[in-house]
């Protein structure tokens, strides 16, 4: 991790100093000389692509929100160790003769700036424009974003033992088929803040489990976002139930079943379809051996 | 296109810095049986990501928690048994708390897949 950090930040000092040696000013300073524009271009593009690569390192290892926030902070760090550094490189700034600035109250007229200004006021308009999207996306960027799974209104409160729980589907989707078209789904689960120092492990899975053996698929994660993916038996029906198993630190087991029907509507149906018409799903025909009813 | 030394190495670190960082992608246990002819189920046992588990055990129990039989998935991540009389679950064991149960009203007639 601490590689993962230094890597973005000397990605993006290398990058800031490319940029400086695409600018006359900088890279004049830094070089003593002026490089060839043909050089500088070169410049310009390396910085924004190592700028690119050091953004892309951190979603890519931290993800989208972790990522661009953590990049945005080395950024800062490495434009600002660069602008301390400038005035100590052992070169001079080359002084150049500026032209006087003309007063402005010399040209009432204003007509030798004619030409540049309506290039100059279309640019005002778009960065006001670009400043008035900002809320807006904004705000339809939340707009878009899923309510957390437990705090929807859908999740399921339950008690198992001594503790309370919430439980959801983590979306509505139907099962997804992964290896061997066996259907998959996720959930996640939350018990009370108390509870959990109290709780050693907890399992999930569909039916009634035979032994602590066969007591499914034990929860990952934080305690605030438990999740689990558990393979759906290929006879689930609108009466199959999940069955959440925990176990104390105390050793002592508690049990507490869930209607797949209640929390999982999309997928009970998507079983309902196929049981109607197997050869659109992946079951082979049944019909060899009995089904009891579970 | 020719890049300066310094920036050509940074690239190069890059580059490979994003190669290693594959986000690691779940696997939970996931486990099939068929019943392949009048008496012997065949089961196999995966990884949801698709790679294979050989060699992982897989116990045939009865109803009333008796080991029936006890093997270990085969190269091609298959275990085939005679089918027990009465009631039994097949147990995909891949670790604790990575436990996928198979019972046998679950398991139709047809090749394992």
């Amino acid at each position: 991790m601490t590689l993962l950090h230094l890597a973005i930040l000397l990605i993006s000092l290398a990058g800031f100093a490319a940029l400086a040696l695409a600018t006359e000013r900088h890279a004049e300073h830094l070089l003593g000389r002026l490089p060839a524009p043909r050089w500088r271009l070169l410049a310009r593009l390396a910085g924004w692509l190592l700028l690119a690569v050091s953004l892309a390192l951190g979603i890519a290892y931290l993800g989208s929100g972790v990522g661009i926030t953590l990049w945005l902070g080395w950024l800062t760090i490495a434009a600002l160790a660069l602008v301390f550094a400038f005035p100590k490189w052992p070169l001079r700034p080359v002084e150049h003769a500026r032209p006087a600035r003309p007063a402005k109250a010399a040209k009432p007229g204003a007509a030798a700036e004619m030409p540049v200004a309506p290039r100059r006021t279309a640019r005002r308009w778009l960065a006001a424009a670009l400043l008035a999207a900002v809320p807006l996306v904004y705000l339809l960027a939340l707009q878009a974003t899923p309510i957390a799974p437990l705090l929807r209104a859908d999740a399921f409160a339950g008690q198992v033992g001594p503790w309370s729980f919430r439980l959801a589907e983590r979306d509505h989707d139907v099962p997804k088929l992964v290896a061997m078209d066996i259907p998959m789904k996720s959930y996640q689960v939350r018990f009370c803040e108390d509870c959990d120092a109290q709780i050693r492990a907890a399992y999930l899975k569909v039916n009634k489990p035979r032994s602590l053996r066969a007591a499914g698929i034990v929860l990952q994660g934080t305690r605030w976002d438990r999740n689990v993916d558990i393979q759906l038996p290929a006879n689930t029906t609108a009466d199959s139930s999940l069955w959440l198993t925990v176990v104390g630190k105390d050793g002592e087991m508690h049990q507490a079943q869930v209607r797949l029907a209640d929390v999982s509507p999309a997928t009970v149906a998507w079983f309902q379809q196929r049981e109607a018409k197997p050869e659109a799903g992946p079951a082979a025909p049944q019909g060899a051996i009995e089904r009891p009813s579970q | 296109m020719t890049f300066p030394h310094p920036v050509r190495r940074a690239l190069a670190a890059g580059a490979w810095l994003l190669s290693v960082a594959a986000p690691a992608l779940a696997h939970n246990p996931v486990v099939e049986c068929r019943q392949v002819s009048a008496d012997t189920i065949q089961c196999r046992g995966a990884f949801s990501d698709g790679s294979l588990a050989p060699g992982v055990r897989l116990d045939v129990m009865s109803y009333d928690d008796k080991v029936l039989v006890s093997g270990k998935l085969d190269k091609s991540s298959l275990l085939s048994f005679k089918k027990p009389k009465g009631d039994f679950f097949v147990l995909f064991d891949a670790g604790p708390g990575h436990v996928v149960e198979v019972d046998h009203a679950e398991i139709v007639a047809g090749a394992a897949r």
